[in-house]
């Protein structure tokens, strides 16, 4: 074919033809957010993650509240792959959910980007003292409030009792005894060993860290381990900078870099974790730790493993106990043509009544230290740990308008980390990757 | 005569009708603009601005995107990746494809039977087999790494450790588009006169030699076609490595398509992605060119 | 390229491959052996999807580490992936959503294909090759280079998270037209004449001399675009917002969540949507070969 000339030439005409047409009237402004107040609706709609617990506890806790104003919540799910992506593009979508349910460290982006409603109006200063300390700084945006706390989550280390009681190890109970890293390295180690020999082939390990999906733990549980190796305050401690725009200097300490190899040697060295991305190890009793939030643990476990004999022990630690806690919040898009009910709405959700409902169905730890006295299912054995873990060790997620880029590309070092890339090079490239997204917040920091 | 003569050339054929054409082909070329050449332009111009984390556009920037992008080690990586990925796809491929095609030509049950095995994955929906490669190449559960520790190799982490992931991802993308190249050339091969065939059988060459010599080369256009399917194939891989890896681990297996994905989509940062478009689609032009003019068919017959 | 063999047989008729290739291959006939290894390389993966949604996800887990036969063979097979998969909040409006915009999409390419190849392939007018290579010229480019901006021409459309936006963008598909426009060209115009001569137009023409002779070629067409729809991914991902309008395949991998990898799920709800792409293939794959060696190299 000789016609490659004239296609290229056609291309290219085709293309400029295509640029004159798209400069022209090609970006047309999202339009702008109409005002909250409406006539009163027959429904709300509302955005909610896949996670039925909490669909069922939010739809509980909704119920006095619609019996009373006539309206009803209607939920519909968000894939989790979707679920930040979504909520970003609120503002241009002509249609919004009146209320979301949103990731508590990323409300400071979502707020910067103004993208959803401040609800100071429809909250007390008591509320606000009640909620626990861990779940409000992320929603704090120049002093405006973008929205409550569903429940507090917590971290602790679930074990498998009958394994633990095989080779005669108990686990302490108390925040005060809680083991170190070094510590449980070396009980995991023997138990592996001794279990692995048993059983006669490699199909167990020591522990399996986080929820699942990120080797490594991710930003919610593996930079527990990180942060930890800080003393209080520190750099190491903070992880970021306090204007939320910073890594360089806070995630590269010389007691990170000790963090991230202590992280491989777990992956790698000492081969104590599968790379498998699920918990299914645990339920089927060849894994003897799991580092997790109450809530997967204390619902997959009941689900999956229900004769299983389970105890908790506190979090690890090097230097500084330390576990980051938030969990899901309720938002009120800007746009939504009901946002003034919607707010209404969700201040009724987290109120002292409802809120314990909430919390409850979710076996997860309430929002108000009020309530957390009254709770009983907290003081359980299975619950204790965490709900104390969550009043005395419990420190919000970095708090960045940048949290998604942030959680993107601090998540994928710390998985490249364990599964044995170089630590320094990979270190480095991952923080000035994440001040250059950082970088482009600037003019939205608080 | 006369007279059908001149009423033939009274009757206006509908085959000369421009109206015709206009008619028939409007839809069409209304849709391939909007659709194909206007996001051409939209690139362009969407390249040359700055954009907010909201996905606003924020400033004209001019050329700066390009000069970000293309002193952007991530980004010549990542297109050093595609190249090479390409590079190593499009020849196991073709042979795969070749070779599939020649051992299943003759007429049996059983080949008709194995034509169609080879061709199901090509069919299957693509993040389908991203998902049956993650569980097969699973470290503790899947099978690859069964049959390793049975034979005492010991376990691979394939999908964690940089070479073996890019080898996953190019196995998986050769064996599932292998069923493509092969109907390629199982076409090109009934193509092919039975007299050529029979003059190569009386001339006494033995299989191979004749297979080199006269029928790969009457399968020109085959090789062709199928080059430049595989290339562009290639170039947009996506589904699986998101499946995958994610571009990981370590940036091993950020191929452009991915690496732009997340620019746009990730980072909502829409300057740099249009900009590397615009670099990427330039870049796919040159080399499907240059495959078409370098494996022109010289065989007319 | 013309074939030099018998002129072009109406459809229905073309010899398959089998009678036509005696000779230069027959040394291939004892290669079983490798013919076998083809079976297990190409066949054993879809072989164990289909044996992993047949086992509990414990069990997964539990023998999956080794040689377990359990690992080939699921005993007890269970088919509670199966209806879990099926209970999936969205699961069943996708695959409805994958199967209409899979009839409408291939249906309206074709159409659109055949009327843009008609003028292309019988009608001589100005700027016909112009016309031409500017629409083949879109084919040589790879979609996902050009993802944002296409995407950004759907929004600024207002189509997101719409079916139209899944459909039109693709709905002109150059391969198409290139393929019916060979189809088209191939079938002798006596046969237009023959029409024209009895005062038919063009809608006659299309209707009785064109269309008979091109089946083959217009179901390789469908057929490839039904392919192509349920095979689309990065398309649906980045433009449908909402679960219950989004495609079955994007819908799967959505499944893989934070808490965990539900394989058994996973491959069941795979398995149901392989299948419509896979029955429908088997059923008109006879057509498929032929249009595509009729489509040919040309």
């Amino acid at each position: 074919m000789s016609t490659s000339l004239t296609r290229r030439s056609l291309l290219v005409r085709g293309g400029l033809l295509g640029l004159a047409a798209a400069a022209g009237p090609s970006l047309i402004a999202a339009c702008s957010s109409s005002p909250a107040s409406s006539a009163k609706p027959a429904t709300l709609s509302g955005l909610w993650v896949p996670y039925d617990p909490l669909i069922d506890a939010s739809k509980a806790a909704a119920t006095s509240w619609g019996a009373a104003n006539g309206i009803q919540l209607n939920i519909a799910t968000v894939p989790w792959a979707d679920w930040d992506r979504t909520v970003r593009a609120f503002p241009q979508q002509p249609t919004v959910p009146d209320v979301a349910i949103v990731d508590g460290p990323a409300l400071l982006g979502y707020a910067a980007n103004d993208i959803l409603l401040p609800l100071d109006r429809y909250f007390k200063p008591q509320d606000m003292q009640d909620f626990l300390p861990g779940t409000t700084p992320s929603a704090m945006r120049k002093g405006s409030f973008y929205g409550p706390a569903t429940n507090e989550s917590s971290q602790a280390l679930a074990y498998n009792k009958d394994l633990l009681d095989k080779y005669g190890i108990t686990p302490p109970t108390e925040l005060s005894k809680a083991w170190t890293w070094p510590q449980l390295r070396e009980i995991m180690i023997d138990i592996q060993k001794r279990e692995r020999a048993a059983r006669g082939n490699d199909q167990f390990w020591g522990m399996f860290l986080g929820q699942g999906n990120f080797i490594g733990g991710g930003t919610y549980t593996g930079l527990d381990l990180i942060r930890s190796k800080g003393a209080k305050n520190s750099n190491t401690y903070k992880a970021i900078s306090d204007d939320g725009l910073t890594v360089a200097g806070y995630a590269d300490t010389p007691e990170a870099m000790e963090g991230y190899q202590f992280l491989q040697d777990l992956y790698i060295r000492d081969g104590l974790t599968p790379q498998s991305k699920s918990p299914d190890f645990f339920y089927n009793g060849q894994i003897a730790f799991w580092l997790t939030d109450p809530d997967v643990a204390v619902t997959g476990i009941a689900e999956k493993a229900p004769t299983m004999k389970w105890g908790v022990t506190p979090h690890p630690y090097f230097v500084t106990p330390i576990v980051q806690t938030d969990s899901y919040h309720l938002g009120v898009p800007k746009n939504s043509p009901n946002a003034d009910w919607a707010a209404k709405l969700v201040a009724d959700m987290v109120s002292p009544a409802n809120g314990l409902i909430l919390a409850s169905k979710q076996k997860a730890i309430p929002t108000r230290k009020s309530l957390v006295d009254k709770a009983d299912y907290l003081r359980d054995a299975h619950m204790q740990v965490f709900t104390e873990t969550a009043s005395q060790w419990a420190v919000p997620r970095p708090i960045t308008p940048g949290w998604s880029e942030y959680d993107t590309v601090y998540s994928q070092m710390l998985a490249d980390i364990a599964t044995g890339a170089d630590i320094s090079k990979t270190v480095s490239k991952a923080v000035s990757d994440i001040d250059a997204q950082l970088a482009r917040y600037q003019s939205l920091v608080r | 005569m006369t007279t059908t003569a001149t009423r033939r050339r009274r009757i206006r054929s509908p085959l000369d009708s421009y109206r015709n054409a206009v008619f028939l082909l409007a839809p069409t070329v209304a849709l391939i603009f909007l659709y194909k050449y206007v996001p051409i332009g939209q690139a362009i111009w969407a390249s040359l601005n700055a954009f907010s984390v909201a996905g606003n556009p924020l400033a004209f920037v001019g050329l700066d995107n390009f000069v970000h992008v293309l002193t952007d080690v991530s980004f010549l990586h990542s297109l050093m990746l595609t190249v090479i990925f390409a590079a190593v796809k499009i020849p196991l491929q073709l042979a795969l494809g070749l070779g599939a095609a020649l051992l299943l030509y003759q007429s049996s049950a059983f080949n008709s039977f194995l034509r169609v095995v080879i061709v199901i994955p090509a069919i299957t929906p693509i993040a389908i087999i991203g998902i049956i490669f993650l569980f097969l190449f699973d470290r503790e559960v899947g099978l690859t790494n069964a049959f390793l520790t049975a034979f005492g190799v010991g376990r691979v982490s394939w999908l964690t450790t940089p070479a073996t992931a890019q080898a996953v991802v190019a196995v998986a993308s050769i064996w599932r588009d292998a069923g493509f190249t092969m109907l390629i050339y199982l076409a090109g091969l009934t193509a092919i006169p039975t007299q050529v065939r029979e003059a190569a059988r009386i001339d006494g060459a033995n299989g191979w030699q004749s297979t080199r010599r006269i029928i790969l080369p009457m399968l020109q256009r085959s090789t062709q076609l199928a080059t430049v399917t595989t290339t562009i194939a290639a170039f947009q891989f996506f589904a699986p490595i998101f499946v995958l890896t994610r571009g990981g681990p370590q940036d091993a297996t950020d191929v452009a398509a991915y690496h732009i994905y997340e620019q746009a989509f990730v980072f909502y940062d829409q300057g740099t992605a249009n900009a590397m478009s615009v670099i990427l689609v330039s870049l796919i032009v040159v080399i499907t060119t240059v495959e078409l003019y370098v494996l022109r068919s010289r065989w007319e017959y | 390229m013309v074939l030099t063999q018998a002129p072009p047989k109406p459809a229905g008729t073309a010899q398959p491959f089998r009678a036509r290739c005696p000779g230069v291959f027959s040394r291939f006939r004892g290669t079983t052996l490798l013919r076998v290894l083809v079976l297990v390389v190409f066949l054993g993966p879809i072989f164990l999807a289909v044996v992993s949604s047949l086992r509990a996800n414990a069990d997964i887990f539990r023998y999956g580490g080794s040689l377990s036969v359990r690992n080939f063979i699921p005993i007890p097979a269970i088919f509670s992936n199966f209806s879990r998969a099926l209970r999936l909040p969205y699961f069943t409006q996708q695959l409805l959503n994958s199967l209409v915009l899979g009839v409408v999409q291939s249906t309206a390419t074709v159409v659109l294909a055949i009327l843009a190849a008609l003028a292309l392939a019988r009608i001589r007018f100005k700027f016909r090759s112009a016309v031409f290579y500017a629409i083949l010229a879109t084919m040589f480019l790879p979609f996902e280079a050009l993802a944002a901006p296409i995407f950004l021409v759907v929004k600024n459309l207002g189509q997101l998270d719409s079916f139209w936006g899944l459909l039109l963008p693709w709905v002109a598909a150059p391969i198409a037209i290139f393929t019916l426009r060979q189809a088209i060209a191939d079938v002798p115009r006596a046969l237009d004449e023959a029409i024209m001569i009895d005062g038919g137009g063009l809608l006659h023409i299309l209707r009785h001399a064109i269309l008979p002779n091109i089946w083959p070629a217009m179901i390789t067409a469908w057929l490839t675009t039904f392919i192509y729809v349920w095979d689309s991914f990065l398309w649906p991902l980045i433009v449908i917002r909402s679960p219950t309008k989004q495609l079955a395949q994007v819908g799967i991998i959505s499944l893989i969540n934070p808490n965990e990898v539900d394989y058994g799920t996973l491959f069941a709800a795979s398995l149901i949507a392989t299948a419509p792409v896979v029955v429908l293939f088997l059923a008109l794959q006879r057509y498929y070969r032929e249009g595509t060696v009729a489509s040919g190299l040309k």
